[in-house]
């Protein structure tokens, strides 16, 4: 997972610096694009790029603030990298970039805010850890360690001489799902392709293995993450009418799903022909409970807003073995409501995809 | 007819047995034969309570709150653990102390359907499959005692059970008309069956339940909307009292509202029901003949009318709209301070106005409402966040004590006389 070790002590800086405001930040989000290959069935992928630190957060009435960090150590172009920033900003649709180097050369600090991106070197970023009250650098050491575990628990395993397995090849694709192919995707396609995923591998994952825990709650990340997406477009679209709006989103627009209900109907007429009873529904069987969580989003956006802070806080302190109390932990961060929301997405999780409960356990006794 | 019966149908007459028969003391046959029904019943009125609320952490208002629904304290858990089979809800414990119920009730769908589902898996005895389809069956339309005891298939005294469980928890009831037994539910008359047989008279029975449906589907449509034999119908039962219309006034003309009648309720609970059908009146009154802007939604108005206690804009109709509602003491309508001829709409935020509204809610929802919901305001006993924020009354209801027919009385002893004695089939 690690991509450039020299940047992350300045990576897991920005990451807590954004955190402490209430972003969820994944760390080196790579794009990628996906090409068939003629020869093959599979598809190849192809680097574009990669994110050094994404942050989102969701605004109490839902609306999405997006964050893009990029850290550099070494000697690399200031301006090339700025350039590029804004770039990737403007893919994200991202309100604001951060630019963080070591060292920076004046050119970089007159070039960034005409682009809307904020710089800051070593010593800036100490400035404003100081101002958030981060000043304390030894949480730096607990946040390196939940890095390397995570990263140590990541991807399939195989040895050298040793080719993957079938199943190995099934958990592979839930992996670059999550790392790649999610950044690239609509939300209503990452929802659903989650959950079929998850349920592909359910007899694959089992409690025993930290391994699996680790997987099932990146799952349950993500999918949060674009479930919130989902409520907070619905909530901009019509918050009084969820219902027909969640709908509209869950199928990807108001044309795609009369698309796809026409599909429907013609697959049913082909399953009357061959005197089939099994009627095809356009609604996935978690369709409506997925609705009903949307709609208790808007209605509670005031908490639901703080899943994903909640859900970070459980993998980097429970998961890894730490027992203390979530609400210590969070301190007037801490919501009731948005815990229960997210146990609530989880439930629907491993209901829907056959999942183990016990994958959760740390969730569940909180 | 089980058969023909929705489960979201089943799930509801659960719930009506439970709340018709909750507050029956020395009443036997309802613990030995009902004890799915009433158990389905209760976790049915317990969600229709919780519903809107993501979880509890006070755990003993939960239970006075079960208690004014009929639920026990030592039903309660069992009432939850039904919740949780059907995922409505998921209890939290912590060192065996229940920490938190996190609850999942739906909100845009009917959960009557997951409920009637739970009732089926339970495998309800034959005493109850026969009570509810018995309840369906009469609440569509009166029956001859005779005919609904052959379409029953039971036995001579399983069906006086039967009668008997649905008469004592008021939701059968019998009228003698010229030497034949009618049976009736207060369900859906408010005071005696005639005007209903009248319009047998003149009026195909099965039509009669189709037109009484439909307005059960959409209570308060506008009688203007109904044509042909609807109409005809429509007046006739209006004048003989099969259907209750509310009137609302704008200017010189009037409109008339149809609602399906509901027997069975105290003086207060038919004030409240009242109410309810004054504002969903007005609020048809919107969606059919407002010369602007119709209601489109009309759910979504009531919704927020119950948030806001208001309405989001001004209008300049809202005096004719809502004229009956002001009358009632429901609402008040003030000119706006910035747009002469605009008013605001708001609601006058009593208890007993609050309650109505929600009434409002279900009978556009659901076509029908639950009899708890007239006498308990879950929401004066919890507040947001799930803790203790109102007073529970300290008055405790008396019970209803049900007197046995003397062939059941003496069934029911003997059966004891022998468990005493130790026989055990």
């Amino acid at each position: 997972m690690i991509t450039n070790v020299r940047d992350l002590p300045l990576k897991l800086r920005i990451k807590k610096i954004l955190e402490i405001q209430g972003y969820h930040c994944p760390l080196e989000v790579v794009l990628s694009h996906f090409e068939s290959q003629e020869a093959k069935q599979n598809l190849k992928r192809i680097l574009l790029t990669d994110i050094d630190v994404l942050g989102i957060r969701f605004e109490s009435d839902l609306r999405q603030t997006v964050i893009i960090a990029d850290c550099k150590s070494g000697k690399e172009s200031e301006a090339n990298r700025i350039f590029w920033l804004r770039g990737v900003m403007d893919f994200f649709h991202a309100q604001e970039g951060i630019f963080i180097k070591t060292h920076l050369h004046t050119h970089a600090r007159s070039l960034a805010p005409m682009l809307g991106i904020r710089v800051l070197d070593e010593q800036g970023l100490a400035i404003l850890e100081k101002g958030l009250g981060l000043e304390n650098t030894a949480h730096y050491a607990d946040d390196m360690l939940v890095y390397e575990r995570a990263s140590n628990l990541w991807g399939i395993h195989v040895k050298d001489d040793e080719k993957p397995t079938e199943r190995q090849l099934v958990l592979k694709s839930v992996y670059q799902y999550l790392q790649y192919k999610y950044w690239m995707a609509d939300d209503y396609v990452n929802i659903q392709t989650i959950i079929e995923l998850f349920s592909d591998i359910k007899s694959d994952i089992t409690p025993d293995h930290l391994k699996s825990k680790f997987l099932a709650f990146m799952g349950l990340q993500r999918l949060s993450l674009s479930v919130l997406k989902m409520a907070s477009k619905v909530a901009a679209c019509d918050p009084t009418n969820v219902g027909r709006q969640f709908k509209i989103a869950f199928f990807g627009g108001e044309q795609r799903m009369n698309t796809s209900l026409q599909i429907i109907e013609y697959l049913n007429q082909i399953n009357k022909h061959i005197r089939s009873d099994e009627k095809i529904e356009l609604e996935p069987e978690y369709f409506n409970e997925l609705a009903e969580i949307v709609n208790r989003i808007i209605l509670n956006s005031l908490y639901a807003s703080k899943i994903l802070q909640h859900l970070d806080t459980v993998v980097s302190e429970h998961l890894f073995g730490s027992e203390r109390n979530l609400e210590d932990v969070m301190g007037p961060k801490y919501s009731t409501e948005a815990l229960v929301l997210l146990k609530r997405i989880a439930t629907m999780f491993c209901k829907y995809t056959g999942i183990k409960n016990e994958l959760f356990e740390k969730l569940w006794a909180l | 007819m089980l058969e023909k019966m929705s489960k979201s149908s089943m799930g509801m007459r659960a719930q009506e047995f439970h709340e018709g028969l909750k507050d029956t003391i020395n009443f036997p046959l309802k613990d030995m034969y009902m004890e799915k029904t009433l158990l389905v019943g209760k976790a049915a009125t317990l969600a229709t309570h919780l519903k809107g609320r993501d979880y509890i952490e006070d755990y003993q208002t939960l239970k006075g709150l079960a208690s004014q629904l009929g639920i026990s304290g030592i039903e309660l858990r069992h009432v939850l653990r039904e919740l949780e089979e059907i995922d409505f809800a998921t209890v939290r414990e912590a060192n065996s102390q229940i920490k938190r119920v996190e609850l999942r009730i739906p909100e845009l769908r009917n959960g009557y359907e997951d409920l009637g589902e739970r009732w089926i898996q339970l495998c309800p005895s034959e005493i109850e499959q026969a009570s509810i389809e018995a309840l369906e069956t009469v609440a569509a339309f009166p029956q001859h005692e005779a005919n609904l005891k052959n379409s029953l298939g039971l036995s001579g005294a399983d069906f006086n059970k039967v009668l008997m469980i649905a008469n004592s928890g008021l939701l059968i009831d019998q009228y003698k008309n010229e030497n034949e037994v009618i049976l009736y539910s207060p369900l859906t008359v408010e005071e005696k069956p005639a005007a209903l047989l009248t319009l047998a008279q003149q009026f195909p029975e099965d039509r009669i339940i189709l037109a009484l449906g439909g307005v059960q589907r959409y209570q308060g449509v506008p009688m203007e909307q109904l044509i042909g034999t609807d109409k005809e119908f429509a007046t006739q039962a209006m004048r003989l009292g099969a259907l209750c219309p509310v009137q609302v006034t704008a200017g010189a003309t009037g409109r008339t509202f149809l609602f399906t009648p509901r027997g069975g309720l105290a003086r207060e609970e038919r004030i409240i029901l009242e109410k309810a059908r004054a504002i969903l009146a007005c609020v048809r009154y919107g969606e059919h003949y407002a010369s602007t802007r119709k209601i489109i939604y009309p759910e979504l108005i009531l919704e927020t009318l119950r948030e806001r206690k208001r309405f989001k804009y001004p209008r300049p109709d809202f005096p004719e709209q809502y004229g009956l509602l002001v009358i009632q003491q429901i609402g008040t309508v003030e000119p706006d301070r910035w747009r002469p001829g605009f008013y605001h709409f708001s609601l006058i935020d009593t208890p007993e106005n609050m309650r109505a509204l929600d009434i409002a809610i279900d009978l556009l929802k659901l076509g029908r409402i639950s009899a708890s919901k007239l006498e308990v305001d879950a929401a004066a006993l919890l507040n947001v966040s799930g803790t203790f924020s109102g007073t529970l009354p300290t008055r405790a209801k008396l019970g209803r004590e049900v007197a046995l027919p003397d062939d059941i009385a003496r069934n029911y002893i003997l059966n004891v006389a022998k468990l005493t004695r130790g026989v055990d089939k």
